[in-house]
């Protein structure tokens, strides 16, 4: 934590917790935006305390529990709820700083009662990348507008075999990880087969017609050898970047990594277009998942003014501008933000569909429960025993429902 | 002429000493255990202190919402650990990982340590060779390995699919079978490196006499590695083995870091479920039952050792 005594003419240090210091590709647009920011405000200097994105949360609640928090905490969506039932966020109710500005919901959707305890970062959407090169090997010119289409391409793609270089060609990527990343990527088949996760009063689901075909759908994925098997989210990214997938889903920032991962580097950009996850019927809401990166401030910190004027700075139209600087492709929840010339750029275009879905039908992930993390882990264990060890979907959903149910009941 | 005054003597007087009474031995032992107090007060502060407060947490419901006050809840934890079928799941994974880590390497070791251990030309770039696996940080092997047992571009798969071994796109640490010995061949690879030199050193040890006159004596290689090697090295293998035992029982980083205990919890070991119980569930109550468990079992595993040293007809 910044150090709580200091003398008369030194500056507030203030601690940020984050995991995007420790990574390669926006390390350096930390950098830029705490110079940016110092610069701004010369009393208050930023201590950057990055920690890879795996091991943040234990981290942030070690710290927390241990007495010695940051005053500024980096935290995926899906962490937030742990961290306020472990009471160490500070409310931001009367802390945050020009609340009107922030696009409808998006304070809401981190309010757990009546505390608003994070603030929404960046969003994210999990979309559809898809590798035209392939389909155009397959005989086909144009994306996909309904889900039936984007599983008959991609069945097409996997049957053109192997690619130039004698790798598999697949037709859709489908992450078979044990994490939860790799439960929360489900929830899109479960919701389009007419599943769901909880219902509206709150209740556990998992167990229904909906699900089981979203599960027997994906373990046909994979024993047709459409999707690889056996592969994590990071594997798919490379497989993607390779050209050896035709569709791959994940968040708009990949863009750069598809360029670093890619031997074609840049020039990659020019083999695939970006669109959310095609619904049933072409023009019906998606099922494309929203995701955010938040900002929390710490209960035990003495410089919350400090920390909620830094939280102004990083998701206010500078902040944004700096993070995208290097394409990292960030989407804005706030509407200055929104209106840089970053967005407005012709090569950005693509980002119009996220945008889009922004105040669309993308759905919000039912994070509000700290159990939420252990039973998106449970998700993906139940793909692993369909996919993997071929049980049947019907009792593997079965038991996703009970230990759901125990996890919620907790 | 001066007549210096005759100074009488002192009396004698036995002075106090509170080791009175003591014999010479005694009064070492005294002394050695005064030497040594200060260190095991700390030892017992920093170590068993966690211990003992370890120990009381798996007896209460300490989660992350009853953290500022947990509760007693007796035997609740390893009830719960045992009735799910959990526990000995985790003590099945546990075993049979460290017993093949430990017998692959211990086999590896020796076989090596024998054969590097004469006078062979370039021995020692050899043993230098040997011992770079355990140069590098377990982190760093796990992501060799990682990369190598990828099933789409990794070098196993290509190279065992061009012998036509087995199919080149095999998965390895998403298979519910292979996962296992996956991790078990990163840990051998990393660690058969101290178990060599320990044999390597012990091998020096043996009298050259003692083999000469048993190869005067028509003596084989078998026989005399069966009555003069291996009975020469018996304290240094049971030390080699116990201490392989305890370090594969905590081992950690490469698992988690290759498999993160799947799939479908195949390769979560002890030390995994502890983690993920404290620090992904948030049951501190249950993590530390299951670290208890842990501890006695190396506490038996230990008290085996040590009286088979004891039995020793080498000491």
């Amino acid at each position: 934590m910044g150090s709580a005594v200091q003398a008369q003419d030194e500056p507030i240090v203030l601690d940020f917790a984050n995991w995007i210091g420790a990574e390669e590709s926006t390390s350096d647009d930390l950098a830029a935006m705490i110079a940016a920011f110092e610069t701004a405000h010369p009393n208050i200097r930023i201590n950057s305390q990055p920690t890879p994105f795996n091991q943040s949360l234990e981290t942030l609640l070690i710290q927390s529990l241990g007495g010695d928090p940051p005053d500024v905490g980096m935290a995926h969506i899906t962490w937030v709820a742990p961290l306020a039932e472990a009471g160490v966020l500070a409310p931001l109710n009367e802390l945050l700083l020009n609340q009107e500005d922030y696009l409808p919901g998006i304070l809401e959707s981190q309010t757990i009662a009546d505390s608003l305890v994070a603030v929404p970062w960046a969003s994210s959407r999990v979309v559809m990348y898809a590798n035209m090169e392939l389909l155009a090997q397959a005989g086909y010119d144009s994306v996909p507008e309904t889900w039936a289409e984007m599983l008959e391409m991609a069945y097409a793609v996997k049957d053109l075999g192997t690619g130039e270089d004698g790798g598999q060609i697949y037709g859709l990527g489908v992450s078979s990880g044990q994490v939860p990343g790799a439960g929360y990527f489900l929830l899109p088949y479960i919701w389009h087969y007419g599943g769901e996760f909880q219902s509206e009063e709150g209740n556990i689901v998992l167990d229904s017609e909906g699900t089981i075909a979203a599960f027997d759908q994906i373990k046909a994925l994979f024993e047709d050898s459409v999707s690889p098997s056996g592969v994590e989210i990071r594997d798919l990214r490379e497989l993607f970047a390779q050209g050896r997938i035709a569709f791959h889903w994940d968040i708009e920032a990949m863009v750069a990594t598809f360029a670093s991962l890619s031997p074609r580097a840049e020039e990659f950009r020019n083999a695939y277009e970006i669109l959310l996850i095609p619904g049933e019927m072409p023009q019906t809401p998606t099922d494309t998942i929203s995701i955010f990166h938040t900002l929390t401030i710490y209960e035990e910190s003495p410089y919350q003014e400090e920390a909620a004027l830094f939280i102004d700075f990083l998701t206010g139209p500078e902040g944004i501008a700096i993070y995208n600087a290097n394409g990292g492709n960030k989407l804005p929840v706030r509407s200055s933000s929104g209106e840089i010339e970053f967005y407005a750029q012709p090569e950005n275009a693509f980002l119009d569909v996220f945008i889009q879905a922004i105040e669309g039908p993308a759905r919000s992930l039912p994070a509000q429960s700290s159990a939420f993390l252990d039973a998106m882990l449970a998700l993906a264990t139940a793909n692993q025993r369909v996919a993997l060890n071929g049980e049947e979907s019907a009792t593997v959903i079965a038991d996703l429902q009970e230990e759901v149910q125990s996890l919620y009941a907790e | 002429m001066t007549v210096s005054p005759k100074i009488e003597p002192l009396p004698r007087t036995k002075a106090y000493s509170p080791f009175a009474g003591l014999t010479m031995k005694q009064r070492d032992n005294v002394f050695v255990w005064m030497l040594v107090l200060p260190a095991y007060i700390v030892l017992m502060l920093v170590v068993f202190g966690p211990i003992l407060n370890g120990i009381i947490i798996s007896f209460t419901q300490n989660t992350l919402r009853t953290r500022e006050n947990p509760t007693w809840n007796s035997f609740a934890n390893y009830i719960e650990l045992v009735e799910s079928g959990d526990l000995l799941g985790y003590i099945t994974v546990t075993f049979v990982f460290v017993g093949l880590v430990v017998g692959i390497q211990f086999l590896l070791g020796m076989g090596i340590a024998l054969l590097i251990g004469n006078d062979l030309p370039g021995k020692n770039l050899l043993r230098g060779l040997f011992m770079l696996p355990w140069t590098i940080p377990s982190i760093v092997v796990a992501f060799i390995f990682l990369l190598m047992l990828q099933p789409e571009y990794g070098v196993i798969n290509y190279t065992l699919g061009s012998l036509g071994i087995m199919d080149a796109r095999t998965q390895w640490l998403q298979n519910p079978q292979l996962a296992l010995p996956a991790v078990i061949m990163a840990s051998v690879w990393r660690q058969f490196p101290i178990m060599l030199i320990m044999f390597v050193a012990g091998l020096q040890t043996i009298p050259h006499d003692t083999v000469e006159a048993a190869k005067i004596d028509g003596a084989g290689p078998v026989a005399i590695f069966r009555h003069i090697t291996l009975p020469f090295l018996r304290s240094i293998i049971l030390i080699n083995v116990l201490l392989a035992i305890i370090r594969n029982f905590q081992m950690f980083t490469i698992i988690y870091s290759m498999t993160s205990g799947g799939p479908l919890g195949r390769t979560t070991t002890l030390s995994l479920a502890t983690h993920f119980e404290a620090f992904r569930s948030f049951d501190w109550g249950k993590g530390a039952a299951i670290g208890v468990v842990w501890l006695g079992i190396l506490v038996v595993i230990t008290l085996f050792f040590n009286w088979l040293q004891r039995r020793d007809p080498m000491a």
